[in-house]
C-alpha cells in the first residue's frame, strides 16, 4: 500500500486562484515513473516554505502521470507564499506521507454505501478517494456560501456531490450534518459507512451522529503537524485507549471510535486546516 | 585531500555532523530519507525508565524564526527501547548516542545500568558510541532542568551515573544559567567525557484571538535559527572553560553554521529543528562543509576546532 517516501523539488505547473481564498496548486512530476507515482487517498504531502521552520501539510487531491495536485487555503504567511507561486518555480515536497482511507476499510466496505462527508479544504482527500474507490459512494460537501461552492467547481472532476450551504444558496440549507441526517433517513437499514474530513467542529458533529446511529466512521484529522514523519512528535492525538498516536504516522485517518473524545473537540488555537499555519 | 573526520574523547566520527536528540526519533523514522551511515552520528530521543506519553497538544508553535516545543519527553520507555529500538540502532551504520532522561537520579541510574548490561552482551561492532545525559529539558515539571540549573546537583547526578556506565558520557547543558563555564566545569569534574550544548531556551508565544499561550505548557523550549547566536556564545564559553570536548547545538541549518560552531570550539555539531523542514538537511550540510573547506583551502575539520580569533 505505502509507496516509498521521497523528498524532491517539484516545479509549479499552475497555481490557480479559485476564489474564497482557495487555490488549486499543480506540481509537475517527471513522467515515465509509472505506478510509482501513485498515492492512496488520504495520504498527504509536506510542502516546504522558505523562512519557515516547519513545512505545511496538504492532503493530496489528485496525481496523474505528470502532476501532483493540491487544494490550498490561504490562511497565513506560509500558505500565502505557496498560493503566490508562478509556473516554473520550485517547491520542495516530501510525499506521500501518512495512512489512507483505503487501508482502514474492511472487506465488507465493498458491500456498503460509503458516505464521503467533507467541508472546507477537507474535500480534497475525499475527492481523491472517490476517484480511487469503485464501490457505492456518495459525496456530501458542506459549504459556507455560494462563493465557496463556485470556487470548488474546477477541481470537482467527475464528482457530483450533494451540497449543503449555510447561506441556503445551494442544496440543503444548513450545515453538512443536516444533509447527512437527510441522507441517512433514506433507506435507514442500508449498510453504510462514513468517511469524513473537514474542520474539527464539523468532524466532531459527524462523529457524534455516526456514533448515535452505530455507523462506522473514519476521520481524517486536520491536526497541527510539524515534520509529518514522526520525528518532532508534535501531533500526538489522544486515543480512547488512553494512549497517544502520531497523526502523521498512525493517521491522519483514524476510526472515530478509536479517538478519545478530546481528540474530536473543536481544535485548540492554530490547529491547521490541512496546511494553514499563520 | 579533505579530511572531514573528527576525533574526540577517544572516538572518531566520519564527519562532525550528527542528528540532535528529539529530532530524529530512534533513527529508523528517517532512515529511508537520509543515509545515516554518511553522517557523523545520531543522538536518540530521550529514554526514561517508564514509557511517557508526553504533554497534551498543542505541543508545537512556529514563530518567526524558530519553533517552540513542549513535547514532554514522550518515549516508549527503557524496556521497549532495548527490545524494539536498540537492535536496529546497533546495525544502522552510524555512531549512536542514547539520550537519557529522568525525574530523579534513580531514573538516570536505572537507564544507564541497564544499557551497561546490554552493552556487555553486544558484539564490539554494534556498541553504542556513548550516552548523552539530558539534565536540561525545560518541558517537564520534575527532573531534567532541576539537575542542570546548578553545579551541585549536576555534579552529584553525573557522579552517580558515572558509576553505572563505563562508556563515554556526554552531558547536555541548558543555556538557562548565569555562567555556563561553571556548569561545564562541574560536569567535567564529576567525570563527564564531553558536553553537548545548548538545549532549547524557554520561550512563549500568545494567540491574540484566544489570549492563550500557543503551547500547552504556556512556556516551552525554543529552537531553530533564532537561537544560533546564543548557542554559539555558550559553546565558546564552555569550550574555553574545560578540556573535555564540546558538541555544539542550536539553530544549525547550513554548512557555514557548522564551520562557525567548529571555530567556536565544538568538535562536532547536532542538527535539530532544520531536519523538520528537510529530513536530509544534515546530510547536505556535510557537502556544504566540504565545499567550503575546498574553497577556503582548509584540509582538515580538526584545524577548525577552536580556531576563532577572538578580539
Amino acid at each position: 500500500m505505502s509507496r516509498p517516501r521521497r523528498h524532491q523539488r517539484l516545479q509549479v505547473m499552475a497555481c490557480r486562484e479559485l476564489g474564497a481564498d482557495l487555490f488549486h496548486l499543480i506540481l509537475r512530476l517527471e513522467s515515465g515513473q509509472g505506478e510509482d507515482l501513485a498515492f492512496a487517498a488520504g495520504q498527504f504531502a509536506q510542502l516546504a516554505v522558505p523562512g519557515h521552520v516547519l513545512p505545511r501539510p496538504f492532503s493530496i487531491l489528485r496525481s496523474t502521470n505528470e502532476s501532483l495536485e493540491f487544494l490550498v487555503r490561504r490562511v497565513g504567511t506560509g500558505s500565502a507564499w505557496l498560493c503566490s507561486r508562478k509556473p516554473g518555480e520550485d517547491i520542495p515536497v516530501l510525499w506521500p506521507l501518512g495512512n489512507s482511507f483505503l487501508e482502514n476499510l474492511p472487506p465488507e466496505a465493498g458491500e456498503e454505501e460509503l458516505l464521503l462527508v467533507g467541508g472546507g479544504v477537507g474535500i480534497a482527500p475525499l475527492l481523491a478517494f472517490q476517484e480511487q474507490w469503485n464501490g457505492e459512494k456518495r459525496l456530501l460537501f458542506g459549504h459556507r456560501d455560494a462563493a465557496s461552492v463556485k470556487a470548488c467547481l474546477p477541481i470537482m472532476g467527475k464528482a457530483q456531490p450533494l451540497l449543503s450551504t449555510e447561506d441556503g444558496s445551494h442544496g440543503v440549507h444548513g450545515r453538512v450534518t443536516r444533509l447527512l441526517e437527510i441522507v441517512l433517513e433514506e433507506e435507514a437499514d442500508r449498510p453504510r459507512r462514513i468517511l469524513c474530513c473537514g474542520p474539527d467542529a464539523m468532524m466532531a458533529a459527524v462523529a457524534a451522529l455516526a456514533k448515535a446511529r452505530h455507523l462506522p466512521c473514519l476521520l481524517s484529522l486536520e491536526t497541527l503537524m510539524g515534520c509529518g514523519i514522526g520525528i518532532c512528535v508534535g501531533c500526538a492525538v489522544p486515543l480512547a485507549s488512553g494512549q497517544k498516536a502520531l497523526a502523521c504516522q498512525a493517521g491522519p485517518v483514524f476510526h472515530a471510535n478509536a479517538l478519545a473524545e478530546s481528540a474530536k473537540d473543536p481544535a485548540p488555537p492554530h490547529s491547521c486546516a490541512c496546511g494553514g499555519r499563520p | 585531500m579533505i579530511r572531514l573526520s573528527t576525533r574526540f574523547a577517544g572516538l572518531e566520527l566520519r564527519n562532525p555532523v550528527t542528528l540532535a536528540s528529539g529530532t530524529c526519533g530512534f533513527g529508523r523514522e528517517v532512515a529511508d530519507l537520509l543515509p545515516l551511515q554518511e553522517l557523523g552520528g545520531l543522538f536518540t530521543k530521550a529514554v526514561t525508565p517508564e514509557a511517557r506519553l508526553g504533554n497534551a497538544m498543542p505541543r508545537l508553535a512556529e514563530t518567526g524564526h524558530g519553533l517552540l516545543n513542549s513535547i514532554g519527553l514522550a518515549n516508549p520507555g527503557l524496556d521497549a527501547f532495548v527490545e524494539e529500538k536498540l537492535p536496529w540502532l546497533r546495525a544502522c551504520g552510524t555512531r549512536v548516542f542514547v539520550n537519557v532522561a529522568g525525574r530523579v537520579a534513580e531514573d538516570y541510574e536505572a537507564v544507564c545500568l541497564r544499557l551497561e548490561q546490554e552493552e556487555a552482551l553486544s558484539p564490539p561492532f554494534g556498541r553504542l558510541a556513548g550516552l548523552e545525559l539530558n539534565v536540561s529539558c525545560p518541558n517537564v515539571k520534575e527532573g531534567g532542568i532541576s539537575f542542570g540549573a546548578r553545579p551541585g546537583p549536576m555534579a552529584e547526578l553525573v557522579g552517580r551515573v558515572r558509576r553505572c556506565w563505563s562508556g563515554l558520557l556526554f552531558v547536555k547543558l541548558t543555556p538557562q544559567v548565569s555562567d555556563v563555564g561553571e556548569m561545564a566545569r562541574a560536569a567535567e569534574g564529576a567525570g563527564a567525557d564531553g558536553l553537548c550544548l545548548i538545549n532549547t531556551i524557554p520561550g512563549m508565544s500568545i494567540d491574540l484571538k484566544t489570549r492563550r499561550p500557543r503551547t500547552i505548557t504556556n512556556t516551552s523550549g525554543y529552537s531553530g535559527p533564532a537561537i544560533k547566536p546564543v548557542a554559539l556564545a555558550q559553546v565558546w564559553q564552555a569550550a574555553r572553560a574545560v578540556s573535555i570536548p564540546v558538541v555544539g547545538i542550536g539553530g544549525i541549518q547550513h554548512g557555514h553554521d557548522v564551520v562557525e560552531f567548529l571555530l567556536a570550539g565544538a568538535h562536532a555539531v547536532q542538527v535539530g529543528t532544520a531536519s523538520f523542514a528537510e529530513p536530509a538537511r544534515a546530510r547536505f550540510m556535510v557537502d556544504e562543509l566540504q565545499e567550503w573547506m575546498v574553497k577556503e583551502g582548509v584540509e582538515s575539520v580538526e584545524e577548525l576546532v577552536g580556531a576563532v580569533r577572538p578580539w
